[in-house]
């Protein structure tokens, strides 16, 4: 069984503005060891499903169908506090734009402590050395006088290592990595996604990678569920979709996405937006946008087409 | 230790400013203080005589440059009123002033910091509903108002409060020993109950009157500063790390918070030095504020210039603390220096 199970998961905001679906029958897997990218543009859903998977959702949101386990643990049921406690310990996040991501006022040593302290079941002598070996792991050089730095005397990319030694300080099994190199410059990027992936290996982490980069996410994920407008339209293993996407939606992200040899005139952008997720909206949420659209794209309830076992795609009509 | 000398070093010059303005304004004053001073029976040769000896005949930048000379001396000139030294009447009463202000600032942090932390943890619930009404209330009734209105109250009507004259009975009691000046604090050092009983009864109505006029801007900023850093993005790594919520809230969120509610209090304690002038003569007060009045009133141009100089003293050294406070608190301004 999966490490990380998210089944037919659908979630909504009540907003001033009426509510908004903003996830529907969502449902992912990661094994362990396994890396997941979850691709989609800006408000597909996939930070949605990753604060839902830690419990840290806004006030506003609700679950209204859908489970998810962690390890056999039922996280939708599990209390506040247990959730809590597995925060941290059994599943960790880290975010984009590390350098606010830390508190600007706590030196990093001390803010690792912190969790070592809520998690590992240290004594509280013990805890600087963990703290520093957590610092280490992640391959900070000097992290004796590391730990005594603040966030704001760091690079981007160290404080990314340092959310990173935070996260894995207590070995999760789990890992949620949103957007983790936007705003890094290229080469840190892939400093920081090679020690995630190395770290993932090591430990048996499952990991969920979070972007909007199909390129990144080609790089270092074994699968990729591709996301649009709150709906999972495609997962597969990752060259099967790189080499055969069969969404429509999958294919023109692909050709969004710059490669080394393409020039910005062979960059294709989207048409259409995403659909505005208040309201009645078709079984197929990229019908509007879809060129391949046939009448009854707009009718029947969608079906899931297996292409193989590891490759499933949510379009009457997929490519081939 | 450097970086305490540079801030000293930058107030020079708007103490200066200082000087050279209280010394022209207090002069452009409307009254003659030798026409005061000589009394109603004088004839206007005996006030000319009086103009003479107060060396007032002389053109202004003559009498400046006197000012300036006597100031570098340490003497702020004698006051008209009193007959004695500005400067050993302002020190007389300043503590007087100093213990008023503290005591209001006191009872208003008391209240207004966790007030304004709960109210941003629960926005639109009891507390900070709450908060908002008293704040309102707070701001909009001016501070002698308040105090009128309290000794009307609990003076007059309820009888819980003694006799609003000045800071102790003294025909009950008589003042503790001479340490700070501060009647509750040297009360205390001497272990003399019952006139540390006594002098904080005294206190506690001129106190609340004054601190609550200051409860408005210290909440408002605690809550607004609350909810900015609970939205912030290190609250959610302190969340998503699993962290216990009192630690989130004291440790991460009101650790980042005092930085500007302590740069609110700065301004606030400086607002109630002001203020003192009107609250202590509603409570027969014997402070600075209500010497520099009666300055005022008698063109009493060295008390009202000493006054003047003093609070801007006051004011710099009250930024200088918080400025201090501050590095403490937070290491980027620390490095910044």
């Amino acid at each position: 069984m999966a490490q990380l199970e998210i089944d037919n998961l659908s979630v909504e905001f009540r907003t001033r503005h009426g509510v908004v679906r903003a996830l529907d029958s969502v449902s992912l897997s990661v094994t362990r060891g396994e890396i997941v990218g979850v691709v989609g543009e800006s408000g597909s859903g996939k930070s949605v499903t990753a604060y839902t998977v830690m419990g840290l959702n806004d006030e506003a949101a609700r679950i209204t169908q859908g489970n998810i386990t962690m390890g056999g643990i039922d996280l939708l049921a599990a209390r506040p506090e247990a959730m809590r406690e597995l925060r941290g310990r059994e599943m960790a996040m880290i975010f984009q734009s590390p350098r606010t991501a830390l508190n600007p006022i706590r030196k990093i040593g001390k803010q690792i402590e912190d969790v070592l302290q809520e998690h590992a079941g240290l004594p509280s002598r013990d805890l600087k050395k963990a703290a520093i070996a957590a610092l280490a792991r992640v391959r900070i050089p000097d992290p004796e006088r590391r730990a005594e730095a603040y966030p704001f005397e760091l690079s981007g990319g160290m404080c990314q290592r340092v959310m990173i030694a935070m996260a894995l300080a207590c070995t999760p099994s789990v890992l949620i990595a949103d957007e983790p190199t936007t705003g890094l410059d290229v080469t840190t990027q892939a400093v920081i996604m090679d020690l995630i992936r190395d770290m993932s290996r090591s430990t048996r982490m499952s990991t969920l990678l979070i972007t909007h980069d199909l390129g990144l996410a080609g790089e270092y994920c074994d699968r990729i569920a591709v996301m649009h407008a709150g709906h999972i339209v495609e997962v597969a293993p990752t060259e099967e979709i790189l080499d055969h996407p069969a969404h429509p939606y999958t294919r023109q992200l692909l050709a969004a996405t710059p490669v080394p040899e393409s020039r910005l005139d062979d960059l294709n952008s989207i048409p259409g937006h995403l659909p505005d997720l208040r309201g009645a909206l078709p079984p197929c949420r990229f019908s509007g946008r879809c060129e391949r659209r046939r009448p009854i794209c707009d009718e029947a309830e969608l079906p899931w087409r297996e292409l193989s076992p590891a490759h499933v795609v949510r379009c009457r009509f997929p490519l081939s | 230790m450097a970086f305490v000398w540079k801030r000293l070093l930058g107030t020079i010059p708007s103490l200066i400013g200082v000087v050279v303005l209280t010394f022209f304004i207090s002069h452009a004053l409307p009254g003659d203080p030798a026409a005061y001073f000589a009394g109603p029976a004088a004839n206007a040769a005996s006030i000319e005589n009086i103009r003479a000896t107060l060396g007032l005949d002389r053109p202004l930048p003559v009498q400046f440059v006197r000012y300036i000379g006597d100031l570098a001396q340490g003497n702020l000139g004698r006051s008209l009123t009193t007959g004695q030294p500005v400067l050993t009447d302002l020190l007389e009463r300043l503590p007087a002033s100093l213990e008023l202000s503290s005591f209001a600032l006191l009872f208003a942090i008391i209240i207004a910091i966790p007030m304004g932390v709960w109210a941003a943890t629960r926005i639109n619930g009891g507390v900070d509903h709450a908060c908002r009404a008293l704040v309102t209330v707070s701001a909009a009734f001016p501070t002698f108002f308040v105090g009128l209105l309290f000794v009307y109250i609990f003076y007059f009507l309820l009888g819980w409060a003694p006799q609003p004259l000045g800071r102790l009975n003294e025909i009950a009691y008589s003042p503790p020993p001479h340490f700070t000046g501060a009647y509750t604090i040297d009360a205390l050092i001497a272990g003399d109950w019952p006139v540390l009983r006594a002098s904080l009864a005294q206190l506690i109505l001129p106190a609340i009157s004054l601190g609550l006029f200051a409860l408005a801007p210290i909440a408002r900023i605690t809550r607004a500063a609350m909810l900015e850093a609970l939205g912030s993005d290190f609250i959610r790594t302190a969340r998503a790390s699993g962290l216990p919520v009192r630690k989130i809230l004291m440790t991460y969120a009101f650790r980042n918070v005092l930085l500007p509610v302590s740069s609110v209090l700065g301004m606030v304690f400086s607002f109630l030095l002001g203020s003192n002038v009107l609250i202590e003569q509603v409570f027969g007060w014997q402070g600075v504020g209500a010497y520099a009045v009666s300055a005022v009133i008698a063109s009493d141009y060295a008390a009202v210039q000493g006054f003047v100089l003093m609070m801007a003293v006051l004011y710099v050294l009250l930024n200088l603390a918080v400025d201090i406070f501050a590095t403490l608190v937070d290491p980027r301004v620390r490095f910044e220096g």
